[in-house]
């Protein structure tokens, strides 16, 4: 359940942004979460609607995420590939774990709109 | 109007991280992590047992409601804080902030944090450590560093614990230790029982290492 902090940094990350550009109503808000960052889409939607009750500049707000997948690539041979999670995580080409992260691990504010 | 962000949703952890890591100074900060019931509070008495004579300790515990933890530490006479997270499954950067201005820091060599037991959301909160110990007891099944792969992915050291108990279980070493290898190449793993006091040396080993280390990055 650590969505809960996650949604509580967003709307502090927001209305702090927001604030400074002189917005008093949130209409929506762009993140990005990657499979391997277990921020699961339900509870994080359920999160916001807990936590944006007693702050008026979210009324209104809706929590949009786009979710990414997990895809790695070999540091032997190059190749990228992709995986459900990570219980085998070698290459399918040469069999070795070896690798970074392409995508998946993502946690970040896109973007907001307001007015 | 649309407001580009592209800021990190743990940015405001993180800050506070790295002002934690300036507050700790030459202190050695671990950070240990694993699932309730994987022998946390155990590895910590006798990790306190063994070393207290050797550096000087201190404990923040984290627990989500009760203080019994800090109570089985408290008979060591090594300065605890108690920190409940009510209902939250994770310390956060903040919370240890708190915690930790309990200690004079400049007369600490070790401080030792037991985060709440839970083997996701920790791991994603920075406290401003100079390592997170990923505890995982053969109780718990070898397929869960594959499942849970965050923590061990950045832990500094791996302990697989409760070995006494391997032949009560299906728990595959070498296919654990091959998950934990595909996702940190670097991190020792130990097999310990820690209740019987069997594999602890070579973590206490690391442990004065790591001490050593510290000390020296904060001479220089």
């Amino acid at each position: 359940m650590h969505e809960t902090s996650l949604v509580q940094f967003t709307l502090n990350a927001v209305e702090h942004r927001a604030a400074g550009l002189g917005i008093t109503r949130v209409k929506s808000i762009q993140l990005v979460t990657g499979e391997l960052r277990g921020a699961l889409p339900n509870l994080m939607q359920a999160a916001f609607r807990t936590l944006k009750r007693n702050r008026p500049i979210f009324e209104d707000a809706v929590l949009e995420m786009k979710v990414t997948p997990v895809i790695l690539k070999c540091r032997d041979c190059g190749t990228e590939y992709q995986k459900e999670d990570f219980h085998d995580v070698r290459c399918p080409k040469c069999g070795i774990t070896n690798f970074e992260i392409i995508s998946g691990s993502e946690l970040y504010i896109e973007s907001f709109e307001g007015e | 109007m649309k407001v580009y962000m592209e800021q990190d949703i743990l940015q405001e952890n993180d800050n506070q991280a790295d002002e934690n890591r300036d507050l700790f100074g030459g202190t050695l900060v671990i950070n240990i992590i694993g699932s309730p019931g994987c022998g946390k509070t155990t590895l910590l008495e006798k990790t306190i047992e063994a070393l207290k004579d050797e550096f000087r300790l201190a404990v923040i515990e984290g627990d989500i409601y009760t203080t019994r933890d800090a109570e089985r530490i408290g008979k060591y006479n090594v300065p605890t804080v108690q920190v409940n997270t009510a209902g939250g499954c994770h310390l956060s950067a903040e919370i240890t902030s708190q915690a930790a201005s309990d200690f004079d820091l400049s007369d600490i060599d070790i401080l030792i944090i037991e985060n709440v037991g839970n083997l996701v959301c920790p791991a994603e909160f920075d406290l401003g450590e100079d390592c997170k110990v990923a505890v995982l007891s053969v109780v718990e099944g070898d397929d869960k560093p594959a499942k849970y792969p965050l923590l061990f992915s950045e832990a500094g050291v791996v302990l697989i614990t409760k070995t006494d108990l391997l032949p009560y279980t299906n728990f595959d070493m070498e296919s654990a230790k091959k998950d934990i290898r595909g996702l940190n190449a670097d991190a020792p793993i130990y097999e310990m029982d820690v209740l019987h006091e069997k594999g602890l040396e070579q973590w206490l080993d690391w442990l004065r290492e790591q001490c050593k280390a510290k000390s020296i990055s904060k001479t220089f």
